[in-house]
């Protein structure tokens, strides 16, 4: 742990002095009477610092899911008040970049200690400065815990450790998106029980998924630029736009109307109309950008980049001549020809040209309803909707082009057009299984397929006959079974009535027999009743530690498996390094190990249990498919190496 | 697979088929065995194309006769997508054993579609590479430039042709349009000479009816076709508008200095030269032909002087500003009274004209088209004095001030122009996915056909949904009536149709309107109303454009935004370039929205005579008529989604007239059968409402492989035909029972019985067994 550095600053009015360590922010009173403060630095998610040059020099900060409310003001005393708050806010920067990029997630990231490396601290020191370095931060900024942690390790070069750094952004989405795997990860690795790199062995299909999620972008908004800004944008509480752009528009009463142009709205407009983008890059210096724009919008141009046939807002009179937008304006597109140049061919099932020529001299004219551009002020319109769409279309494309194509283009053969599929005698289509949170429960209910596999259906059926007849022809006939009770007049019978004395005795062992039966009945039902009944639960302590033992075993299977079976084709990083022959034998060899101790851990918590007067047998059976897999695992191991020696 | 027909064996290049294909290949041989035409009505997607092919093919091929086929479609993108059913037909023929040695299928169109000559092919218009080509290609250019190379220009690609022998210009096979124009490509020929040269020598032509049905292209291009040809329309719901289409029209300004330098340039020369292809007489009798042309305009400049009095006599006609409407017997008697012209000059106008295009040896032909327009008007309207209509329109529209003249000559009775196909054709074929009411067609083509049918539609899953929207959410009815469409509470309910279905309905979204003037005019008001911006939300947006180009590519733009998920609408126009030959099957339409009743512009004088004509002469009425032309175009735009029973989709009539039984039941009848009166009358929330179910419902997984109700494998079909045997053999015991076993014609079964009446029976008994035989769909 580095030093703390401490500097003198008043906290709701008492005097106290402010730490900064590697991981916390805190605030200790000098005098007492109010509590410390502390809270973690990789919870601050805003801090807002007070004009320079006022009266006092204060900083507040801002926590996560704004806890503790309200935040915390701190106003700094020392004489070197503006350097102490300078130097705090230095060190939350990094932190409060990062937290504003990432969206509001599971409180306490694992860190993968990749990054922090042989970082002098434990556990939370490696997850603040892996969480915290924002991808802005310039090395070298003094104090910065990426610095920090960087200090003691030997210099890599820059592409290297971005790469680094993404990957390790990558792990730790991964992980705040699945608990139980950020839990794992939590014992295996910063239990440095496995490295880093071998847990995320086989899991890489989970990264490059997450890769893809996030590297999705939200693409060009599709609507239509138009002037329909949004004059009740300020009224309507959701926001939300009808219809045109709406992009910052507010309106005086009966003035005139005024126009904030955004960023936005400036790349929209000259995405849209490219000549204003060229008028803009000539003349924008000279003349104000307020002027520009004024004068863009009182222009016939506009009126003919809106393409509307509704009447302008504008009127004619306040529309005048412009010598910097009437050089650019050219008769509307609106001839049944389009002004832009056509490719001449596409393909030949949509060439809609070729039909057109294709019947000679064209005689039929067409009624008047049934000719295409007649209402010509709507054509510029129409040309305008398939251009814009085929922009956004275009737009989205771009980005596959420099990145990979997420979408293979479907090949467009003429066979494909005329083939009707569901008359191929297909296959029963495989089903795809859904991919289910917890795949144990699908596994339970899995089960064997179908009554007495093995057998057809005949035989089934006719057993099922032979048993249902069994039945039907049943009656009961219970004299046979049951003796009559003697009711003898001479009971106990006489000693010398030799015969009726055999017929009692033989009635009263009957009797008694039937007593032990339903005895041994009844208690076989409370014992099975037993068995069913809800035990008390296992104390959570115990619980932990088979879930613990649990996860880890089955985290050494997995590696070991992977490490022993051949990889599947086309895995994701099949054929890198990791997966030469040695190293996977030294990995099966070291998880072998890892599981021989297994066994130990189980031991250890049913020593537990028994010391916690929990029943050993129960921790024993939880336990014991956990077992079962290892032993397998094992036994193969031994064979394996067996075969080796 | 392969079954048989009675003793046909069909080779069918899947391994299952639907039972209406079957029903279909059955009733197309009977037609063919009988040696007469049919209509047959099979349902959109259910693979009418290939059920076609494959019966005709194995036909062809099984009989001695060796028949050809004339395969005539609507549009370029459907007759390369028949060429490459009957490409794929042929390479699983071949698979299967069958040695189709000498098969030869090739598709015909236009030069502009297949010219490889950089100079001709960069021209725009078809007309003009029509005409540039006729100047390199004629036959005298050819000549002087072979004897002096160099004195003309020549087509390189055309003149190469010369060095491949007669019959086999091209290899044999089945060539798509894009595959000979490869092969053009490669080898250095002219692939549209290639096609038309070896037009003698195929077994199956693929093209667009107008090359069968316009008299002065089918004179060039269908002559040497044989008698014995098998003829069959595809999608042929249009050939009665394609038979309407002589129109004249004629702007009669720019003549005068045409002709004065058609004068200017005259010599004598008498030669003849047969062989050219290039104009054509554009009218049908033989006998006609063979007659003299008439002395009065034999001389060159008698003729110039004719034609100058004739045009004379037009242009005072059109300065009228009063509409006229005459019979050609009436035109004729004025124009002889004016200007003492006869009938009979007057047929041999547009023949004379062409002679005298030959003999001066004219290139660039496409300055003189509108002379040899008037030529070919003077022919038209001395030859047919019956069935046709002049129309004087001095003004385009109702309210327009300047004038501007057009001369209308147009063919009222369509059977004029099919006429002579089903004289000429033992069997043509009617085919269409929309042709009901089924009558109508034999009526107004006058014809007897031999079979005429419409196959229902066997659905394991209801895979289509077909609802009809009455109103909006705010209940006001909606209805493209011209009174109330440009309403902007229609106009809304329409849009906030087009906006539910756009957020409900994945993919591809499809709408289609009444005309391109509603359109036009609608697309700017909901752009306007925010109505689009809202549909941007959701999906892309395309628009049908006045310009061919320009919209294949808004179409291709839109399959790409269905193909990756972002989803697209595209708004296009019923009749329109859009609504013909393009399919919209599978995720490029998972919903079709009909807004509002497709009728023709019903006050067109055109129309109107039409239907005067109809009324008069077949006895149908104007409304009925009318209605049956809306309602197929309706039927043929939602039907462009369905492509295969996987395939599934929503048909949405929005419009309130939909909802009474006189328009629906009009409806093909595969497409009534699933509307049910529930889905009949429903207002835009209910209609989005049954929309999300059956979305919900249709992607629930299903095994599609079940076979034996709407998908037969062989065993089905052997079964099918077993049955039918059976029942068969069954009729003919209850009529022996009824009237005594029949000795006279001895054969089980079949047409033994010659009286008439007992025949009558025949048919009921046979019905009753059918019906009898669980026969569900078709009561």
């Amino acid at each position: 742990m580095s030093e703390a550095r401490k500097f003198d600053a008043t906290f709701k009015k008492v005097p106290g002095v402010l730490s900064l360590t590697e991981t916390h922010v805190a605030w200790v009173p000098t005098a007492g009477g109010m509590d410390r403060q502390q809270q973690a630095l990789n919870r601050v998610s805003n801090m807002l610092a007070s004009k320079a040059g006022s009266a006092r020099t204060s900083l507040m900060l801002k926590f996560k899911d704004d806890v503790p409310a309200g935040g915390l003001l701190f106003t700094f005393t020392a004489a070197s008040k503006e350097a102490d708050r300078q130097a705090v806010q230095d060190v939350l920067i990094p932190f409060v970049a990062a937290n504003r990029g990432a969206p509001a997630a599971a409180p306490t990231p694992a860190a993968p200690s990749a990054v922090a490396g042989p970082s002098t601290g434990a556990g939370p020191s490696g997850i603040a400065s892996a969480v915290g370095t924002p991808a802005g931060s310039a090395p070298g900024t003094p104090g910065t815990p990426s610095s920090v942690a960087r200090a003691g390790k030997r210099k890599l070069d820059d592409g290297d450790a971005e790469a680094r750094r993404r990957a390790n952004n990558l792990r730790v989405r991964v992980l705040r998106k699945n608990p139980t795997l950020m839990l794992l990860h939590r014992e295996l690795v910063i239990g440095k029980q496995i490295s880093e790199e071998e847990f995320w062995d086989g899991r890489e299909a989970l990264l490059k998924a997450e890769e893809l999620a996030y590297e999705q972008r939200p693409g060009r908004p599709s609507r239509l630029l138009d002037d329909r800004f949004d004059i009740a944008g300020n009224k309507s509480k959701s926001g939300k736009i009808q219809g045109g752009t709406g992009v910052g528009l507010k309106k005086v009463e009966t003035g005139p109307i005024v126009l904030n142009i955004t960023k936005d709205l400036t790349r929209e407009i000259f995405e849209e109309f490219p000549v204003v983008q060229d008028a803009y890059a000539k003349n924008v210096p000279r003349i104000s950008e307020t002027d520009f724009w004024t004068r863009y919008f009182t222009s016939t141009l506009w009126e003919r980049h809106r393409a509307s046939v509704r009447k302008t807002a504008l009127d004619e009179g306040s529309r005048r001549k412009d010598d910097i937008f009437d050089a650019y304006l050219e008769d509307p597109d609106w001839e049944t020809a389009p002004r832009k140049k056509m490719p001449d061919n596409v393909e030949t099932y949509l060439d809609l040209a070729a039909t057109e020529e294709d019947h000679g001299e064209n005689l039929v004219i067409r009624d008047v309803t049934m000719q295409a551009g007649k209402e010509r002020s709507s054509l510029p319109l129409m040309r305008r909707f398939n251009d814009h769409s085929e922009k956004l279309l275009q737009a989205g494309k771009k980005k596959d082009a420099t990145g990979r194509s997420t979408i293979p283009m479907v090949a467009d053969d003429l066979y494909d057009q005329i083939e009707y599929e569901d008359l191929r005698a297909a296959a029963a289509p495989a089903p795809i299984p859904l991919e289910v949170q917890d795949a144990n429960e699908r596994d339970d209910a899995d089960g064997a397929r179908g009554i007495l596999p093995g057998r057809n259906d005949d035989e089934l059926l006719a057993m099922a006959d032979i048993e249902s007849r069994k039945i039907a022809d049943w009656s009961a006939d219970f004299t046979s079974v049951c003796l009559a009770n003697p009711a003898h007049p001479s009971y106990p019978p006489a000693a010398d009535d030799m015969e009726a004395a055999a017929t009692f005795s033989t009635f009263s062992f009957q009797r008694d027999a039937q007593m032990v039966a339903g005895r041994v009945v009844r208690d076989m039902h409370v014992a099975s009743n037993a068995e069913d009944a809800v035990l008390p639960p296992l104390p959570n302590a115990i619980l932990e530690q088979m879930r613990s033992c649990h996860n880890a075993a089955t985290e050494f299977l997995r590696q070991y498996w992977s490490a022993i079976l051949p990889a599947a084709p086309g895995a994701l990083g099949a054929g890198t390094q990791a997966h030469s022959p040695q190293v996977r034998a030294a990995r099966a060899t070291k998880m072998a190990r890892y599981l021989e101790g297994t066994e130990g851990k189980v031991n250890a918590i049913v020593t537990t249990a028994e010391i916690a007067r929990v029943d050993p047998d129960r921790v024993r059976a939880a336990m014991a498919p956990t077992l079962g897999a290892v032993s397998v695992a094992l036994r193969r191991e031994k064979l394996r190496t067996g075969v080796k020696a | 697979m392969k079954f048989m027909i009675d003793d046909l064996p069909v080779l069918f290049p899947y391994e299952r088929l639907y039972p209406e294909q079957y029903s279909y290949m059955c009733d197309l041989k009977k037609t063919l065995d009988a040696g007469g035409h049919c209509v047959l009505e099979m349902p959109s997607g259910t693979g009418k194309t290939v059920s076609l092919l494959s019966l005709i093919v194995s036909y062809m091929q099984f009989y001695p006769e060796k028949r050809k086929l004339i395969y005539c479609s609507r549009t370029v993108p459907e007759i390369e997508k028949a060429l490459a059913e009957l490409k794929r037909l042929m390479e699983y023929r071949e698979e299967m054993g069958v040695k189709d040695e000498g098969f030869r299928g090739l598709g015909l169109t236009s030069r502009k579609n297949m010219c490889l000559n950089p100079e001709v092919n960069k021209e725009k218009k078809g007309k003009v590479v029509d005409s540039r080509c006729r100047d390199l290609t004629s036959s005298y250019a050819c000549e002087r430039g072979r004897a002096d190379p160099g004195s003309v220009p020549l087509c390189s690609w055309h003149e190469e042709l010369n060095n491949y022998e007669t019959g086999e210009l091209i290899p044999e096979g089945v060539f798509t349009l894009d595959d000979i124009k490869k092969y053009g490509q490669e080898k250095g020929v002219c692939p549209y000479f290639t096609i038309r040269r070896m037009m003698p020598y195929v077994d199956v032509i693929i093209y667009s009816f107008h090359y069968l049905l316009d008299p002065k292209v089918a004179e060039q291009v269908s002559q040497e076709l044989s008698k014995e040809a098998i003829v069959i329309f595809d999608e042929a719901h249009n050939i009665g508008k394609g038979a309407l289409s002589w129109v004249k029209a004629s702007d009669a300004q720019k003549l005068t200095d045409e002709y004065e330098k058609l004068v200017s340039g005259l010599r004598e020369a008498n030669d003849h030269n047969e062989e050219d292809d290039l104009l054509a007489n554009p009218v049908l009798s033989d006998d006609m032909i063979q007659e003299a042309i008439p002395g009065n305009i034999r001389k060159a400049e008698h003729f110039i002087a004719f034609l100058k009095r004739f045009i004379e006599y037009l242009k005072t006609r059109m300065r009228v500003l009063h509409v006229v409407a005459e019979t050609p017997q009436s035109f004729l008697a004025h124009l002889k009274e004016i200007t003492y012209i006869e009938k009979r000059p007057l047929q041999f106008c547009a023949e004379r004209l062409t002679s005298l295009i030959r003999t001066l040896e004219l290139t660039n032909l496409e300055e003189h088209s509108a002379l040899q327009k008037i030529a070919g008007f003077a022919t038209l309207v001395a030859t047919y004095d019956k069935g046709f209509l002049l129309i004087l329109e001095p003004y385009e529209t109702e309210h327009a001030t300047v004038p501007n003249p057009i001369f209308h000559f147009t063919c009222l009775d369509p059977s004029l122009a099919i006429a002579p196909v089903f004289e000429r054709f033992s069997s043509v074929i009617i085919t269409s996915g929309t042709i009901s009411p089924l009558d109508m067609y034999p009526k107004i083509l006058q014809f007897q056909p031999v079979i005429q049918e419409s196959y229902p539609m066997t659905l394991t899953r209801n895979a289509f949904l077909p609802m009809v929207i009455t109103r909006g959410s705010d209940q006001v009815p909606i209805s493209s009536r011209f009174e109330v469409r440009n309403d902007p509470a229609v106009v809304r309910n329409f849009g906030s149709i087009l906006i539910d279905l756009a957020r409900t309905v994945p993919d591809g979204v499809v709408a289609f309107f009444p005309s391109y003037l509603y359109m036009e005019s609608i697309v700017s008001a909901w752009y306007d109303m925010g109505i689009l911006s809202e549909v941007w939300k959701h999906k892309l947006l395309f628009v049908e454009t006045p310009d061919a180009m320009e919209t294949s590519i808004a179409l291709k733009n839109y399959r790409e935004a269905c193909n990756n998920g972002r989803g697209a609408v595209l708004l296009s126009v019923a009749r329109g370039k859009v609504s013909e030959g393009i399919d919209f099957d599978h995720n490029y339409g998972r919903a079709v929205i009909m807004f509002g009743i497709p009728y023709q512009y019903t006050e067109s004088r055109i129309l109107k005579a039409r239907l005067e004509f109809l009324r008069d002469n077949h006895r149908i009425r104007e409304n009925d008529y009318l209605t049956f032309d809306a309602m197929r175009h309706a039927a043929q735009c939602v039907g462009r989604v369905l492509r295969g029973k996987t395939d599934w989709g929503l048909m949405v009539f929005a419009d309130k007239r939909f909802a009474r039984q006189d328009k629906r039941s009009k409806l093909p009848r595969w497409i009534n059968q699933y509307i049910t009166d529930a889905h009949s009358n429903l207002s835009t929330d209910m209609a989005v409402v049954l929309a999300k179910k059956f979305i919900r419902q249709i992607s629930q997984p299903f095994d599609h492989t079940q076979t034996g109700i709407s998908l037969w494998t062989l065993e089905d079909i052997e079964e099918r035909q077993r049955k039918d045997r059976e029942d068969l053999e069954r009729a003919a015991e209850e009529m022996d029972d009824a009237f005594g076993p029949t000795t006279a014609n001895g054969a089980a079964g079949g047409a033994r019985i010659d009286d008439a009446d007992v025949e009558m029976d025949h048919f009921d008994i046979d019905d009753a067994a059918l019906a009898a035989v669980d026969f569900p769909e078709d009561v």
